[in-house]
């Protein structure tokens, strides 16, 4: 029995081990640890090679969707790259009682090198707005000019049921800098349409006057000047006057507007504004703030004003007749992000007259990413939150092998005309699927050799153009292809730099351009070293021998002090090449020595080695016979 | 040769702070994390070393050389020697840049550190030492007879050239009646950082008694190709006197451990026991 008295029994009296045969064996290790390990025990990878890419890549959707009690639609989105050309396009094509049709979209192409861009489909034109049509814009001495083909977008909407050949006309736009912050546009068309605006972006000013008119069948004009005058730290003062014609109905809409920033994140906007018309006038004023704080923003307007409208009664026979109509407005929205994934945002809208409320709106809209794949969006009416007829959904999933599958619910637009119940809720799905199309990069090139001044290649060294950096290889050599085009700064990474170079920091500005082929090569110094010795001359040969070296003598390189070891050595590192002095720091001689034939040496460094044997001769320091007269 | 007793952290993996902020010492903090580099024939490849002074500390010149190194089989002291000394040496092919400096306090000295790999060699593994030494300044005046301490850290340099092969094994597993001792022997041709434990299973049992962690060690190829891992037993009440199955596991980052088993009688000192409750 053993007994656990603390120091009765001395302990090594008791500590053996007897042992048996030893077994050996390996145990494979689990995968996800040996993956862990290998991410872990990569030696650190030093400043990365950063190449541009090599290929270009178009990403393309296709999707083909069903609407419930309708027709089918097929919608093409694609964006990207090819062969340097950036590409855009996303339209959709339907089919159902008009046939197969385009129903809207558009897409480009453009050369951003060559600077030339053409586009097609749906496009804006500031002389026509909403068209659809083609144009091709390039650069060309400093100006972008472009030429147009254009129809409008809803030619109904503008002039009947006028031949649409008739609204087709050829435009010609440009935009002129004539100094900073300052952008002149103009548009003409074919039928003598013109639109001309002059921006002027300042510090603290904007203006822009606006003038447009276009001739018949479309048949308007309108002028238009705005102003914005920011005072300080965001008070703005704002204002503008529109006067429009559109085919003999004239009109204008003046406003004023004051912005006043009460906090960090609130803010007060006051609003006057006056509409006037051949048969109306309306006058209103609106308040509103907008308050943010956390995960919460909240706006709130209200609207009040009168409204006099003149109109043609025919009750006791044709007489203008004229009512004032006093109308007050409120809205409200409570915008909530619940989390990264969760969004709510809630609208109430209150529309009242002196005689009590007469329109009231409640809106909760709700976003949810409920997962990396799944994504949900509900539109619900408030409190009433059942109400089929109001509800509009959205669910996203991402499907395997790059299909997607959307499925929408609400009053959904048809692809084409959907013949009866226009209001009725309906089911929408839509299948997609992502492809990717590569194909090669266009670029500049950029090489050259890391040399010293002797000509010998560097390896291992750092070149950096703009964002770009790769390694040179074993003959100095880098190279850079596919560079997009800009203007980049070629330099050396220093801190790359193998460590027996020094680079002066000289670095080249390039201009590189898709068919740019430079060739530029950057030159290192390298670094040597002196050695030398400072030695007491004993049997003096004027040479160094064993055992005549000094210790802790200082020699002196241009402001670098060494002090010799216990054998009478000193080095300098890492000295650019070139004439150098070395100095004997004669203060810190040892006691009792002297410098020998002299206190500094000149040595040259050249490329392609050290300088050695930069010695230094100490002597004894002789002690003069002083002879005196005997002491009487 | 010249010996020093300093501490290398060969494999470790933080910021150390190198001295304590006692008079007379100089205090700074270094990245120790050793250099590792794969490489081939002809690549020239450039590390950093940072060195950090304090910020209440005297403007102090800084040596930075690179050596040939190795550990005694005990892993208890590290031998330097001339570059060239080993034949595993990447020392010889190792420049810095600044070899000296003066670094004022709270500034960062960053040494580059190349490993320029020569164009014949045998695919395998190569090491040394990058040492940072304190010197003295030239120019101060020393008034009187004094004992001035200098600084110096260590960290390892470690360069895989081509596919190396990593393997290893347990030559021999004991206890005494305080210590675990596992001797391993390095069979590839590349420096090993070996990690482990040690389980004592009681006879009859499948669970371990007690379970002991081997500190680190770095098992090189030359001069000596074994190493011997060592650790305290656990205190006698968790591990009493009695007879155990021990097995050793070591993790040298392959993808497999390496075991050994082995019976034992362990006989604990009695005073121990009595400590320990």
């Amino acid at each position: 029995m053993l007994v656990a008295i603390a120091g009765l029994v001395p302990a090594a009296a008791s500590a053996q081990t007897a042992s048996a045969p030893l077994t050996t064996f390996t145990l494979e290790k689990p995968a996800d640890v040996r993956a862990a390990e290998r991410a872990a025990a990569a030696p650190a990878p030093p400043a990365p090679t950063v190449l541009p890419r090599d290929r270009d890549v178009l990403k393309a959707t296709l999707g083909l969707g069903y609407l419930q009690d309708a027709d089918w639609g097929s919608e093409v989105r694609a964006y990207g790259d090819v062969r340097g050309h950036q590409v855009a396009f996303d339209g959709l094509f339907t089919d159902g009682p008009h046939s197969l049709q385009f129903d809207h979209g558009s897409g480009s192409v453009a050369d951003p090198d060559r600077g030339w861009r053409l586009e097609g489909g749906d496009i804006f034109s500031s002389l026509r707005g909403a068209s659809r049509g083609g144009r091709f814009t390039m650069r060309l001495f400093g100006l972008r000019p472009s030429i147009a083909i254009l129809t409008p977008r809803f030619p109904t909407l503008i002039a009947g049921s006028v031949d649409r050949r008739r609204l087709t006309v050829a435009t010609y736009r440009d935009s002129v800098h004539l100094f900073p912050g300052n952008t002149f546009d103009m548009e003409v068309a074919s039928d003598g349409s013109y639109f001309g605006s002059l921006l002027f972006n300042l510090p603290r000013v904007t203006f822009q006057a606006t003038h447009r008119r276009n001739q018949p069948p479309v048949d308007n004009i309108d002028t238009s000047t705005m102003l914005d005058i920011r005072i300080a730290r965001g008070l703005t003062l704002g204002g503008g006057v529109l006067w429009s014609d559109e085919q003999g109905q004239q009109s204008r809409w003046e406003t004023v507007s004051l912005r006043l920033p009460l906090g960090h994140r609130v803010s007060l906007t006051l609003e006057r504004a006056y509409v006037r018309s051949a048969d109306s006038s309306n006058a209103t004023s609106s308040i509103s703030g907008v308050v943010g704080s956390g995960r919460m923003q909240l706006f709130h307007r209200y609207q009040w004003g009168r409204t006099d409208l003149r109109y043609l009664s025919d009750v006791d026979g044709p007489a203008y007749l004229s009512m004032t109509l006093d109308r007050q407005q409120a809205q409200s929205m409570a915008h909530i992000a619940a989390g990264s994934r969760l969004n709510f945002t809630f609208q109430v809208a209150s529309a009242w007259s002196p005689r009590g409320a007469v329109q009231t709106w409640e809106e909760l809209q709700t976003s949810w990413r409920a997962s990396k794949y799944t994504t949900v969006e509900l539109v619900t009416s408030v409190p009433d939150f059942g109400n089929m007829q109001r509800m509009r959904a959205r669910v996203v999933q991402q499907l395997p092998y790059a299909f997607a599958l959307e499925a929408d619910y609400g009053r959904l637009s048809a692809y084409q005309a959907i013949p009866y119940e226009l209001d009725r809720s309906r089911a929408k799905l839509m299948l997609s699927r992502t492809f990717g199309v590569s194909s090669p990069a266009r670029g500049g090139e950029l090489r050259g050799v890391v040399v010293d001044h002797a000509g010998h290649s560097v390896a291992g060294a750092r070149v950096v153009a703009g964002d770009y950096a790769t390694y040179t290889d074993k003959d100095g050599r880098y190279v850079f292809e596919h560079l997009p085009r800009g203007q980049y700064d070629l330099a050396l990474d220093p801190n790359q730099l193998p460590a027996n170079y020094a680079w002066d920091g000289r670095r080249e500005h390039l201009d590189v351009s898709f068919s740019s082929r430079i060739n530029a090569n950057l030159h290192v110094a390298p670094l040597n070293s002196i050695h030398g010795r400072v030695y007491h001359d004993t049997n003096l040969n004027g040479r160094y021998d064993t055992g005549e070296g000094l210790p802790g003598v200082v020699v002196a390189l241009e402001g670098r002090v060494v002090a010799t070891d216990r054998d009478g050595g000193y080095s300098f590192f890492n000295v650019w090449p070139g004439a150098r002095t070395l100095t004997l720091v004669t203060s810190r001689l040892p006691q009792g020595y002297v410098a020998g034939t002299t206190t500094s040496r000149d040595v040259t460094l050249s490329d392609e080695g050290p300088v050695t044997n930069a010695d230094f001769q100490l002597l004894r320091k002789e002690r003069p016979i002083v002879w005196r007269e005997p002491i009487k | 040769m010249l010996r020093r007793f300093l501490l290398i952290a060969l494999l470790a993996t933080a910021n150390v702070t190198a001295a304590d902020q006692q008079p007379g010492r100089l205090a700074f903090s270094a990245t120790l994390e050793s250099i590792k580099i794969n490489a081939r024939p002809d690549d020239v490849v450039t590390r950093q070393f940072r060195l950090t002074l304090e910020p209440n500390q005297p403007r102090t010149t800084f040596r930075v050389h690179v050596d040939d190194w190795w550990r005694t089989p005990d892993g208890a002291q590290s031998v330097y020697a001339a570059p060239g000394t080993l034949r595993h040496s990447c020392a010889t092919w190792t420049s810095v840049n600044p070899v000296d400096a003066t670094v004022s306090a709270g500034e960062t000295m960053v040494v580059r550190v190349s490993v320029k790999v020569p164009h014949e060699i045998t695919p395998s593994g190569f090491w040394c030492a990058l040492t940072v030494d304190e010197v003295p300044d030239p120019m101060a005046q020393n008034a009187g007879v004094g004992v001035k301490f200098l600084a110096s850290v260590s960290t390892g340099i470690f360069v895989y050239v081509g596919d190396v092969s990593r393997k290893a094994s347990i030559v021999d597993l004991s206890a005494d009646a305080s210590n675990v001792r596992v001797r391993v022997r390095n069979d590839g041709n590349a420096p090993l950082g070996i990690d482990g434990r040690i389980e004592f299973y009681a006879a009859g049992t499948t669970v371990p008694a007690a379970t002991v962690t081997l500190p680190r060690a770095t098992v090189l190829t030359e001069p000596t190709v074994e190493g011997v891992m060592t650790a305290p037993l656990p205190s006698s009440i968790k591990l009493p006197s009695g007879r155990y199955r021990m097995r050793a596991i070591l993790d040298f980052g392959t993808d497999h451990y390496i075991g050994a088993e082995r019976e034992a009688v362990i006989t604990r000192p009695v005073a121990s026991a009595g400590r320990d409750r």
